[in-house]
């Protein structure tokens, strides 16, 4: 181990022992549940030993609002998966049983679905449209460019540009 | 972490090393692949791209596991939940993925979503298949089934396009029973002859009847569709059993379609199933109606013969893009 990783797990630990049982607290005022904040308390160090910018002494000046930091983006994380969890079944419920997934199969749909939020999310709103008609509606092209509007190498930049962002968070 | 963990977190890393050249390459390869519009030679050239070096055939096992991924999303509420997304700080979620993601699961997904054997037709392209039951398929232009047999069923999988069925008698000791399915539902066949599709853009499965007779169990509910009919099902539900279209669903078996008083819009949009690239049909002469033969695997011969027979033009506008036109809009 090097010295600058033993000097960071120092760091982490110290962070830990000193505001772990605060960022609990924080996270349980926010969720509701005990269990679901302890967890979250326990990915957000577990996200600081994996994060590049905990090597960054300025985020440690102020632990609680860079914890505070991270533990916001994992409640939002936290809701965002319930909320499509809850669309996934609907949609699943909507399909014939011999088409459900086995459960293994189906967290391993929700992980795709997530990925595929994520890459989605950092897209412009329209191209983000052009591709789900494409790759959930099933539209051709053409039909996509009639229904936004749109000429038909435009509908392909947008797709192009989906794609490349889903395979590069890959 | 455990070492299993830690281990696969850093293949991922290392996997996502691809020069972005390269992965905007494979982006505009699926771009183009998404829409039908690669034949042969596309793939070919993909093939040769794919083969160039390492990294490139990276990229494509990527591109191709993201195309299974998406293949098997299911649409509805999910569409619109995706659609609205949450918004987030990008610089967090980048380093979210990475750790969560072993690479390993992400390979390997394709084959987990759905059981089975996969075959596939290319567009333009039929298949004649024989499984391992002695059941007889033909696979028509861009399909994808899954073929499933265990101790309990023989289940085929239609996950896109349209196939045809002729069924066999099950060998096993213990008959089981045969079923094919689609995303709208169940078709099991009674000793039979029968097609079914769920094309790219259709709406609903339908099945056609051509011996025998087939049952439908789809949204709680079976319909038995006998020789000479046909059923559409679907989101909109279950239409009813109708008669007649014996000739014309059949038609695709032997690289035909058949139109009666068809309207053109229809036509294009079957012809177009068969060709990579786009035919598209022009507004104004959506809703002309035309009948009679048409030979889907020969494109130029059925333009000639719609222009032939109706006051329309053909425009070639690309190789990849032609339109069915007034023929007044040449002036």
């Amino acid at each position: 181990m090097s010295d600058a990783s033993a000097a960071l797990q120092q760091h982490v630990q110290t962070l830990y022992s000193d505001h772990h049982g605060w960022l609990r607290a924080w996270l349980r005022r926010r969720l509701g549940c005990g269990e679901r904040a302890a967890d979250l308390a326990q990915d957000t160090f577990v996200r600081v030993l994996s994060s590049r910018q905990a090597a960054d002494t300025a985020a440690w000046r102020e632990p609680r609002a860079y914890l505070t930091t991270i533990a916001r983006n994992l409640v939002a994380d936290h809701w965002r998966r319930q909320e499509l969890e809850r669309a996934y079944l609907e949609a699943l419920a909507a399909q014939p049983e011999a088409l459900a997934p086995s459960p293994e199969a189906q967290l391993l749909i929700m992980e795709t679905l997530l990925r595929i939020d994520a890459c989605l999310a950092a897209l412009p709103a329209l191209t983000r449209r052009i591709f789900l008609s494409s790759q959930l509606d099933g539209l051709v092209y053409a039909d996509i460019a009639e229904q936004q509007g749109v000429s038909l190498p435009t509908v392909k930049r947008h797709m192009s540009q989906a794609f490349l962002a889903c395979l590069s968070v890959a | 972490m455990s070492g299993v963990a830690m281990a696969s977190a850093d293949a991922a890393r290392a996997d996502a090393t691809i020069d972005p050249a390269i992965l905007r390459e494979a982006a505009e390869w699926l771009t183009q692949l998404n829409d039908g519009a690669a034949g042969p030679r596309e793939w070919e050239a993909i093939e040769c791209w794919r083969a160039s070096s390492p990294a490139h055939g990276r990229a494509w096992q990527r591109a191709e596991a993201l195309m299974g991924d998406l293949r098997g999303l299911p649409g509805g509420p999910l569409r619109a939940t995706l659609e609205q997304a949450a918004p987030r700080r990008r610089q967090l979620l980048r380093l979210l993925w990475l750790p969560l993601l072993p690479s390993a699961g992400w390979l390997t997904w394709q084959q987990m979503r759905v059981d089975g054997e996969r075959w596939r037709s290319a567009t333009g392209e039929q298949r004649p298949l024989t499984l391992a039951d002695g059941t007889r398929l033909l696979l028509n232009t861009a399909t994808e089934i899954a073929v499933d047999f265990t101790a309990q069923a023989r289940t085929i999988r239609l996950l896109g396009g349209e196939i045809l069925v002729t069924s066999a008698p099950d060998p096993a000791p213990l008959p089981r029973p045969l079923r094919v399915v689609t995303h709208d539902g169940s078709v099991r066949p009674i000793g039979t002859r029968f097609s079914v599709r769920r094309a790219r853009g259709d709406g609903a499965s339908r099945v056609a009847v051509f011996e025998g007779a087939v049952e439908v169990d789809a949204f709680d509910r079976q319909l038995r569709v006998a020789a000479g009919q046909r059923l559409d099902f679907g989101a909109q539900g279950m239409g009813p059993v109708e008669s007649g279209g014996g000739v014309s669903d059949e038609a695709w078996t032997q690289g035909m379609v058949v139109a009666r008083r068809m309207r053109l819009a229809d036509l294009v949009a079957e012809l177009d199933r068969y060709h990579p690239g786009f035919l598209r049909c022009h507004p104004d002469v959506a809703d002309l109606r035309i009948s009679g033969t048409f030979p889907a695997l020969a494109r130029e011969r059925s333009l000639q013969l719609l222009a032939e027979t109706l006051p329309v033009q053909v425009r070639q506008r690309s190789a990849y893009w032609v339109t069915v036109e007034p023929i007044r809009s040449a002036a």
